[in-house]
C-alpha cells in the first residue's frame, strides 16, 4: 500500500546511504563505554549473600507456623499418628492450612504497613513478593509431596489420585484466601485472612467426609477441580501483580 | 547485579548494532553531526550506567528513548545558551533565517542539506514524531511511549508535520 | 550533575465515576540542593512524591533521571533513592540494627559494607545506645530518625522525604534540619511538608503546591519579591481586631505590648489600617500571598478588593 509519505521516505533513505559514519568517533564511544565499565564499582553482593541477609532479617513469624505446620502433615502419615481411614479428612485440612498459610506470608508484608517503604528499595514489594511466593510455594508443594508419597505407599493407592486428592484443598484454599487478599479489608486485617483460611479448610473436611468422594467416577471433578483451581490462581497472581505495578495497594493510606 | 564483564559484551554489542541507528536519528533531529556524535556517545554511556540486566524487550525503542531526551536536553541547553547572548545583546550569534539557530555543520551535500532544511522547518515535536515514524519504522505508540505523550498527540504532529513538509516539496516544483 | 525531569505530570483518581486531579500537568526539573515542597494538606504532595520514588505510576507524563525515564531504569534508579514515607510502617519487634540489616537487604547493600555504614548512621542521627532495643519501644522523634537512618543506608543521589518532621518536637527539628542541609550540596533533597519553618532555613528552592499545581517555585529571594510592600504590621485594640482578622489576611496575631492591644501581621495589597507599618516578607507570609492569589485568580476578588480574603 503506497503511503502519504513515500516520498519523504525516500528522501531519509537516499540520505541513509550518503551519510558516512565516522568510524573513529564510533571506535571512540566503544573506547569511553569500556573506560566507564571499569571505573565503575560493585558495592552489591553476589546474588547469593543477598539472598541470604534477605532470609536473615526478614520477619519469619509466619515462615515458623508454615514450617511447622509442613512438618506436622509429613509426620502424620509418617508416624502411623492417625487411623488410616481418618487421613483424609486430616491431609486435606492440613492441605488447606498450608495454602493458607502460604497466602499469609505474602498477605503479613502489608499487616506490618511496610511496603510503602520496600516498595522504594532495589528489590521492590514486586519482587519480594515473588520471592516469598517461590520459597513458600518449594516448602508446601515438599511437604505436600512427602505427604503423597508416605500416603500412596500406605493405603496402597494410585500416588496420582492422592496427590490429586491433597493438591486440590491446597489450591482452592490459596484461590480463597488470595481473593480475600486482594481486599481492602483483607489486607489491613491479619483476621479477616485467617478466617478465611479456616473457613475453607474446615470446608474441606466435611467434605473429606463424604465416601462417594473417592469413587472413581469422581475423579473427573476432582480434576476439573484442580485445573479449575490452578488457572484461578494464575489469574489471580497475574491480576495482584497489575495492581502491585499500579502502585495504590502499597501506599499506607 | 550484573558483572563487569557481562556489562561490556552487552553494550558493545549494542553499539555494534544500533551506533548507526541512533547517530542517523540524533543527526535528523538535530541538524548536527558532531553534535549528534556526542551525543550518541552520551546513549551508549547512559545505557551501561543504568543496565541492570542484560538485554530490555526492545532495545532499540530504548536506545531511541534516551537519545530523544538527551536531544531535547542539547536543545533546552542550546536556547538557554541564545537566552543568555541575547541578553549580552550578542545579537548576531542568534536565529538565521528561519532555523532554530543551531550552529550547523553538515557535509555539503544538496539532498542532505534539502532534506535537513524541510525537518529543521517544522517544529522540534513535530520533527521528532516525523522522524521516528518514517525514518526508523516506529509505531504510534511506541512513539508515544517515548515521548511521554498521548496517542492522539503524536498523530496529530505527525500529521501537521507530514503536511508542512509535503507544502514545501510541493511548493519546489510550482 | 544528574537532572531529575517532570514533565506533563498527571494523576487521576476516578472514584464511583467521579474524576479527582491529585497532580495536574506538572513540569519541574532537579538538580542538587535542597528543595523545599510547601503545601496544605491535601495539596498533593505525597502523590507527587510517590510519583517521584516511582511507587505510583503517574495517569500521564513522563519523569526522567539523567535524561532516562525512571520506569525504564527499574532497580537501577531505586538503587539511587532514599525514602521516608509519611506513615512509617515498620515490624514492631524488629530492634533498630535488624530493621536496618533488613533495609539493606533490600537495598541491594554488600553484608560488610552495610554492617559499616549501619554503625555510622547509628552515631550520626544519635542513635547508637539504641541500637538493639525494639522499634515498639521508640519515641515518635527516634522513629523518624532511624526512618533517615535507613533512608540514607544505600548512600542516595535523591533523598525524598514526605513531612519527615511531623511530630517532632523542636529540638528534634532542629537536630533534623542540620542533617538534612548537610546532606543537599551533593545531592537532591526533596523534603515536603506543611511547616513553612521547616524548609525557611534550609531550602535553596521553594515549590508551593495547591490542589495538585504548582502555584510558584523559585529561590527564597525571587518568591520574596513579588510579595515586598505587601506585608504589614500594626497594633490595634481589640474590638478593632476581629474586624481586621475577617477582612485581611492575617499570617500572624498576637498580644501587643499594652493590655488591650493586639498585634496583627497583615498580608495585603493596601494598606489595611492607618497605623499600620510596611515589613520586611518573610517566607510565612509568601505563602500566605500565594494561596490567597491562587484563590482570588480563580474567583478574580483579588485586585478588586485590594488585597482582601
Amino acid at each position: 500500500m503506497r503511503k502519504k509519505y513515500d516520498d519523504i521516505k525516500a528522501l531519509f533513505e537516499e540520505n541513509d546511504r550518503d551519510v558516512i559514519i565516522d568510524t573513529a568517533r564510533k571506535q571512540e564511544a566503544l573506547q569511553s563505554v569500556c573506560t566507564k565499565n571499569a571505573s565503575m564499582k560493585n558495592t552489591a553482593g553476589s546474588r547469593w549473600q543477598l539472598v541470604k541477609g534477605q532470609l536473615l532479617y526478614m520477619n519469619k513469624n509466619i515462615l515458623c507456623f508454615h514450617l511447622a505446620a509442613c512438618m506436622g502433615m509429613v509426620l502424620l502419615v509418617w508416624t502411623n499418628w492417625c487411623d488410616i481411614q481418618a487421613w483424609e479428612q486430616y491431609s486435606m485440612i492440613c492441605s488447606g492450612v498450608l495454602g493458607a498459610l502460604s497466602v499469609l506470608e505474602v498477605g503479613s508484608m502489608f499487616f506490618s504497613g511496610m511496603t510503602e517503604l520496600e516498595a522504594s528499595c532495589y528489590f521492590n514489594v514486586r519482587q519480594l513478593t515473588a520471592f516469598q511466593m517461590t520459597y513458600s510455594g518449594i516448602l508446601s508443594l515438599a511437604a505436600l509431596l512427602l505427604s503423597t508419597v508416605f500416603a500412596s505407599i500406605r493405603l496402597e493407592r494410585n500416588i496420582l489420585m492422592t496427590g490429586i486428592y491433597i493438591l486440590v484443598p491446597f489450591v482452592t484454599t490459596e484461590c480463597v484466601c488470595l481473593a480475600v487478599m486482594l481486599t481492602e479489608i483483607g489486607r489491613r486485617n491479619l483476621l479477616v485472612l485467617i478466617a478465611a483460611g479456616i473457613f475453607s479448610a474446615f470446608f474441606w473436611s466435611i467434605l473429606a467426609s463424604m465416601p462417594r468422594l473417592y469413587e472413581a467416577s469422581a475423579l473427573v471433578f476432582w480434576i476439573a477441580a484442580l485445573v479449575a483451581g490452578m488457572g484461578i490462581f494464575v489469574l489471580q497472581m497475574k491480576w495482584f501483580f497489575e495492581i502491585l505495578d499500579k502502585g495504590e495497594i502499597v501506599c499506607a493510606d | 547485579m550484573i558483572h563487569q564483564k557481562n556489562r561490556q559484551d552487552c553494550v558493545q554489542s549494542a553499539v555494534e548494532m544500533y551506533y548507526e541507528d541512533v547517530y542517523r536519528f540524533c543527526r535528523y533531529y538535530t541538524g548536527n553531526s558532531t553534535d549528534s556524535c556526542d551525543i550518541t556517545q552520551e546513549v551508549f554511556l547512559r545505557y551501561m550506567k543504568y543496565m541492570d540486566s542484560c538485554g530490555h524487550k526492545n532495545l532499540k525503542a530504548y536506545l531511541m528513548m534516551i537519545a530523544r531526551n538527551l536531544c531535547c536536553d542539547y536543545f533546552r541547553r542550546q536556547s538557554e545558551q541564545r537566552e543568555k547572548l541575547l541578553s549580552f545583546d550578542m545579537l548576531e550569534d542568534t536565529a538565521e533565517g528561519g532555523c532554530l539557530g543551531t550552529v550547523r555543520t553538515i557535509d555539503n551535500c544538496d539532498s542532505e542539506l534539502y532534506l535537513q532544511e524541510l525537518l529543521q522547518s517544522i517544529s522540534q515535536e513535530q520533527r521528532e514524531v516525523v522522524i521516528l515514524r518514517i525514518h526508523d519504522g516506529l509505531k504510534f505508540h511506541e512513539i508515544a511511549k517515548i515521548t511521554g505523550c498521548r496517542l492522539s498527540t503524536v498523530k496529530s504532529r505527525f500529521r501537521l508535520g507530514i503536511a508542512s513538509i509535503k507544502k514545501k516539496i510541493g511548493g519546489n516544483y510550482a | 550533575m544528574c537532572r531529575l525531569v517532570l514533565t506533563g505530570i498527571e494523576k487521576i483518581y476516578k472514584d464511583k465515576k467521579q474524576e479527582k486531579k491529585a497532580v495536574q500537568n506538572l513540569t519541574v526539573h532537579f538538580e542538587h540542593g535542597v528543595y523545599g515542597l510547601l503545601g496544605e494538606n491535601g495539596a498533593g504532595k505525597t502523590t507527587l512524591m510517590r510519583m517521584i520514588v516511582g511507587i505510583l505510576k503517574p495517569t500521564q507524563g513522563q519523569i526522567t533521571y539523567d535524561e532516562v525515564p525512571i520506569r525504564q531504569l527499574g532497580g537501577a534508579y531505586r538503587s539511587l533513592l532514599g525514602y521516608l514515607p509519611q506513615d512509617f510502617g515498620y515490624y514492631k519487634d524488629f530492634s533498630a540494627v535488624r530493621f536496618l540489616n533488613y533495609i539493606a537487604a533490600l537495598k541491594a547493600i554488600a553484608p560488610q559494607t552495610a554492617k559499616e555504614r549501619i554503625d555510622r548512621l547509628l552515631e550520626t542521627v544519635g542513635l547508637a545506645d539504641a541500637r538493639n532495643k525494639k522499634l515498639k519501644t521508640f519515641s515518635g522523634g527516634m522513629l523518624r530518625r532511624i526512618g533517615i537512618a535507613q533512608a540514607l543506608l544505600n548512600e542516595p543521589q535523591i533523598l525524598i522525604l514526605d513531612e519527615p518532621t511531623a511530630g517532632l518536637d523542636p529540638r528534634e527539628r532542629v537536630r533534623f534540619r542540620n542533617i538534612i542541609s548537610a546532606l543537599g550540596k551533593d545531592r537532591i533533597v526533596i523534603l515536603s511538608t506543611h511547616i513553612v519553618s521547616d524548609v525557611e532555613y534550609i531550602a535553596d528552592q521553594i515549590m508551593i503546591m495547591k490542589q495538585g499545581a504548582l502555584i510558584k517555585t523559585g529561590t527564597q529571594a525571587k518568591i520574596l519579591e513579588p510579595v515586598a510592600g505587601c506585608v504589614w504590621k500594626c497594633s490595634v485594640p481589640e474590638c478593632e481586631a476581629e474586624a481586621l482578622n475577617a477582612a485581611y489576611a492575617v499570617s500572624n496575631l498576637r498580644g501587643g505590648e499594652h493590655s488591650g492591644q493586639v498585634e496583627l501581621r497583615i498580608v495585603s495589597q493596601e494598606k489595611p489600617h492607618s497605623d499600620a507599618a510596611a515589613v520586611e516578607p518573610v517566607l510565612e507570609d509568601a505563602y500566605l500571598y500565594y494561596y490567597l492569589c491562587e484563590r482570588s485568580h480563580h474567583r478574580g476578588a483579588w485586585d478588586q478588593k485590594g488585597g482582601t480574603i
